[in-house]
């Protein structure tokens, strides 16, 4: 089970990237699309093994991977609409946010602990992943709002919309998908008018502070990778592209092989790889880095969200043959393996300290003669080493 | 020779003609000549191979048919030409006869409501804005054909208004001729509460009055034909055309219109059927428009290009790479 998807039919299917199969978790005939279809998924806990799927009626489920169990928890009265977003927050509490705009947090058993009222339209809800007591929310005409848990009554950060274009018509929120960056509080949103925001809430700007616009066509899902500063997005015309949020942000490259729009993407934290799901009822997994669409498994539902694990069987097969560096010095297991790496290393750092030592001793020798030669003004020239360059101003003179 | 004789003016007005002296007139007219004659070398032997390859064909087609006599039954099968069709390239999402999970998915999908029979198909024709002459032909001959069709004229309205005001009206489907240069080139086929918009592309129009020996129609419900729709986006626009005949065809009327597609163009004929020789055969008079459709993009929803999401777009560099691969 590499990928688990959840469909517009409310079937959960539990994918197989080596095999190219799908396996369904329920029985097609008991199901009833307007009342079960899958609005939003997430990982229950920390080892990827259990999955929580928030349905069309609001019934929450758990399905526990080990054991294949597909039980409903509860149901998440309260507000109007579907459920646009549950996740997981500190304590094992369950958050699930409505169209309407009612965040609730719930207790294993059902119980609401504590409600928030995000706005009207509200399109998704994520937590950080890093703070488990912090979440964002935003959605159509619905500016993003960073909240912490503790405080219910207002946000800890609500955003700005950007100015208004070029015709000086107001640009319309939208926001359809967000995520928190990698190892930081910044959020990142893709919008219906086919933006790419990046807020940062610890500074004091409340509007974007980086915007990418990027074709025609809203923007309906985004993955953070491997990467800190790579974002993948994808629209409803079924393009998929690679965004690097540095400076100038840009689109790197296109993936290829879509038919139709995108609802979920899900990426790889540290493999190269990045798995979407649409409407088109394909799953593909593309390599984020060469752009080549690795795998295509057709799943005959249009589906509407995806989770990719971060046991990928795909990497346990691949890693034979690719091994990587940067891995195989933290891993202990893979440098008994590779001697010859490790011990380069060593005698760089031993290196690295002798050259140190020596560096110590010749300084006190060295400020003396500094000392010397610096008292009389007219040693500019004598202070110009061969290795460091530095332009001084020339103030004795 | 009859050569000579055709040279031999043209030879005396170039020598007449040229400044240059003879010398030049003659190498040029010999050129011309001498490329007239290796032409017609070349026909001939040309000819001669191709009826020395046509009669090798007959003779290895007799010898195989005296083989077929002489076994009888043992003879070895005859062998099946490949063709386009045959070799086409696998496509996953080729419909298999009992996949339990697809026809769960079609009954519960948009159109569900009139294969369950719960709603008549009503269907509203327009066209571009301020559409000519041949728009409304084509649009006259629709609601000939299709039974339970309207036409008005769309005189400057958005078609998402148009989508709205149709949906209160109750209409079932909307079709959209779209024009461009004066003619139809396009439909868009909406069905109506919240179904999938599809957008055709018209290739080869041919109205009644064109058609040799046409036939006139009439208005009994016709039977519908869809062949050979088989990926699971070949299902969703045949059940879209279906959606637009009543339910019930009135079998007396003999009027049968067929959609069929072969490599991804979607022929639409109109005839009358009736059957011969103890029906084993039916002769066809044909009534009614023929055009072809290509499918460019299916649209989950009513119409909205700017926000809608698209279920299938044909991207041609991505799409049309293979000639033996199709959608449909």
């Amino acid at each position: 089970m590499d990928c688990l998807v959840g469909s517009a039919n409310g079937m959960l299917k539990s994918i197989n990237l080596v095999e190219n199969t799908f396996k369904n978790m329920s029985v097609v005939s008991s199901l009833v699309p307007k009342r079960d279809e899958i609005t939003t998924l997430c990982w229950s806990d920390e080892e990827q093994t259990e999955l929580l799927s928030a349905q069309l009626d609001r019934q929450l489920k758990l399905f526990d991977s080990l054991t294949g169990n597909y039980s409903t928890l509860f149901n998440a009265h309260g507000g109007e609409g579907p459920i646009k977003g549950v996740q997981v927050v500190e304590d094992g509490n369950i958050a699930t946010a409505v169209q309407s705009g009612l965040v609730t947090i719930w207790g294993t058993e059902g119980t609401s602990k504590l409600q928030y009222e995000a706005g009207n339209d509200l399109l998704r809800m994520r937590v950080c992943p890093t703070r488990r007591n912090y979440f964002a929310t935003g959605g159509k005409e619905n500016p993003l709002k960073l909240w912490d848990i503790n405080t219910p009554d207002t946000p800890t950060f609500t955003s700005k919309n950007v100015p208004p274009n070029w015709l000086q018509l107001r640009v319309p929120i939208w926001i359809n998908d967000l995520r928190f960056l990698n190892n930081s509080e910044n959020v990142v949103t893709c919008t219906g008018a086919h933006q790419i925001h990046v807020y940062d809430p610890r500074s004091g700007q409340r509007r974007p502070v980086q915007e990418l616009l990027w074709q025609e066509e809203p923007l309906t899902a985004m993955s953070t990778c491997a990467n800190d500063k790579h974002v993948v997005a994808g629209n409803t015309r079924g393009e998929m592209a690679l965004f690097d949020l540095r400076n100038k942000a840009r689109m790197v490259h296109k993936f290829k092989g879509f038919a139709g729009a995108l609802r979920s993407i899900d990426a790889h934290p540290t493999a190269p790889y990045v798995a979407s799901c649409g409407i088109d009822r394909f799953v593909r997994v593309h390599n984020i880095n060469t752009k080549e669409l690795v795998k295509k498994i057709y799943c005959k539902a249009r589906m509407n969200c995806i989770l990719m694990r971060r046991q990928l069987s795909l990497l346990t097969t691949v890693k034979e043959e690719k091994p990587d560096r940067r891995r195989k010095k933290k891993s202990a297991e893979e440098d008994e393996g590779d001697d010859s790496h490790r011990s380069d290393s060593d005698e760089d750092k031993d290196a690295i300290w002798e050259d140190m030592g020596v560096v110590a001793e010749k300084s006190a020798a060295a400020k003396k003669i500094k000392r010397k030669v610096k008292s009389p003004p007219v040693d500019d020239d004598e202070d110009d080493d061969d290795d460091v360059i530095i332009v001084e101003p020339k103030r004795n003179k | 020779m009859e050569d000579e004789g055709d040279d031999m003016p043209e030879t005396s007005q170039m020598s007449q003609s040229s400044k240059g002296g003879d010398g030049v007139g003659t190498a040029k007219t010999a050129l011309k000549s001498s490329r007239k004659m290796s032409r017609m070398v070349k026909n001939e032997k040309g000819r001669a191979m191709r009826l020395q390859k046509a009669a090798a064909k007959r003779e290895r087609q007799n010898a195989r048919q005296k083989v077929r006599e002489t076994l009888g039954e043992k003879a070895p099968p005859k062998e099946v030409p490949r063709t386009i069709e045959n070799t086409r390239e696998v496509d996953a999402t080729m419909v298999e006869p009992e996949d339990e999970e697809v026809m769960h998915d079609e009954a519960h999908d948009e159109m569900a409501a009139y294969f369950n029979r719960e709603t008549t198909p009503k269907v509203l024709i327009t066209m571009s804005p301020y559409a000519k002459v041949m728009t409304w032909k084509f649009c006259y001959e629709l609601r000939k054909c299709i039974p339970n069709s309207e036409i008005f004229s769309r005189k400057g309205v958005a078609l998402k208004k148009v989508v709205k005001q149709a949906t209160k009206k109750e209409y079932t489907d909307l079709i959209v001729v779209h024009e461009d240069r004066k003619k139809p080139n396009g439909i868009v086929l909406c069905h109506l509460p919240e179904g999938p918009t599809a957008y055709f592309k018209i290739n080869s129009l041919k109205f009644s009055k064109e058609i040799k020996n046409v036939g006139e129609s009439t208005s009994h419900f016709p039977e519908v034909i869809l062949n050979n729709f088989n990926t699971r986006l070949g299902h969703t626009v045949a059940r879209m055309f279906a959606c637009l005949f009543p339910h019930d065809p009135k079998f007396t009327g003999r009027r049968v219109v067929t959609l069929h597609n072969q490599r991804d163009y979607v022929f639409f004929r109109h005839h009358r059927y009736e059957f011969k020789k103890d029906g084993s055969k039916a002769a066809l008079l044909e009534l009614g428009p023929r055009f072809t459709l290509r499918l460019k993009w299916l649209q989950k929803g009513t119409f909205d290009t700017r926000c809608g999401e698209y279920e299938w777009v044909l991207k041609r560099h991505e799409m049309e790479t293979s000639r033996r691969r199709f959608f449909l």
